[in-house]
């Protein structure tokens, strides 16, 4: 939709111009703004109920953060633990004597 | 082109307005001789957009309130007090107009068109009006407000840059394609 065009319109007099040129009323608006703006942003803060639950989350988050942490720790080193374990129990790691070159057979006749 | 002698601040001019206007951020009393100069510059602005005087003085009343309101964040650019005014209502009105398109109007004087055919170097028929309202019509928004603010208002470049917050450059060659344009197609009318 195009807008209206006007040529020539009848310009508004200065007077009523003036009429609703009104600087206190801007202020008090201005003042009530900015009170309830302040109200605004403390309110949410002043509410006992969003603070304590604000608080209680705060910890209980902590908590289990912490907690979490340090049973990961545990159970990585229970694991790590028994990683070991096995280690040097199994066969292949046990240290028996073992020649690294094969002694030559008995059978074999050298001479 | 003869700028409007309302846009233009000589430099004591503009230190006694930043003057005014760091007073007007501890104390908001102070803001008084800023909203006098220029309560009716920017109620023209509005209301020169739109037919409904109610909404543009509501609007104008808005964007003092605005003024106030985010006066802290107010930087001089070396440009009057006024610019940053001029580019609240800019955005206000515009909101109002995405709200509500019906709102939005167009007012020129006879010597506004007149003026137009001069800039795009053709002569001024009183029979093309019709042609050339369609023509501003037919613009886009924003080449819309380029032509409201440049040859209604007859602001300068750097205003009109400041209230569009866009660069001087790009208002002269948005303006520059909108004569090319406006050239073209007044050309094709008198043939």
């Amino acid at each position: 939709m195009s807008p209206k065009f006007n040529i020539d319109r009848p310009k508004i007099s200065d007077d009523e111009i003036k009429q609703h040129q009104d600087f206190k009323t801007l202020v008090e608006r201005f003042k009530q703004q900015s009170l309830k703006q302040a109200r605004g942003d403390e309110s949410w803060w002043q509410n006992k109920k969003v603070r304590y639950s604000t608080v209680i989350a705060g910890i209980t988050v902590v908590c289990t953060i912490t907690y979490f942490s340090l049973f990961n720790n545990k159970t990585q080193q229970s694991k790590t633990n028994e990683t070991l374990i096995t280690q040097n129990t199994s066969p292949e790691n046990q240290t028996t004597a073992k020649a690294f070159i094969k002694a030559p057979s008995q059978k074999l006749k050298l001479y | 082109m003869a700028i409007n002698p309302h846009f233009h601040h000589t430099n004591q001019q503009l230190t006694e307005e930043l003057v005014i206007i760091e007073a007007a951020k501890l104390n908001p009393e102070k803001f008084a001789p800023l909203y006098d100069k220029y309560y009716k510059q920017i109620f023209n602005y509005v209301y020169q957009r739109m037919d409904s005087k109610d909404t543009a003085f509501d609007i104008t009343g808005q964007v003092f309130l605005k003024a106030l309101t985010n006066l802290q964040k107010y930087q001089f650019k070396g440009v009057p007090f006024a610019s940053w005014l001029y580019r609240i209502a800019h955005n206000e009105v515009m909101q109002l107009f995405r709200a509500q398109k019906d709102k939005r109007a167009v007012n020129a004087d006879i010597g506004d068109l007149r003026f137009i055919c001069e800039e795009t170097e053709e002569l001024f028929f009183e029979e093309y009006i019709p042609a050339v309202k369609k023509l501003i019509l037919e613009l886009s928004s924003e080449d819309l407000q380029m032509v409201e603010l440049r040859f209604f208002e007859k602001r300068p470049f750097k205003e009109i840059a400041e209230i569009l917050d866009i660069t001087e450059v790009n208002a002269k060659v948005r303006m520059y394609r909108i004569i090319e344009k406006l050239k073209k197609s007044l050309s094709k009318l008198k043939v």
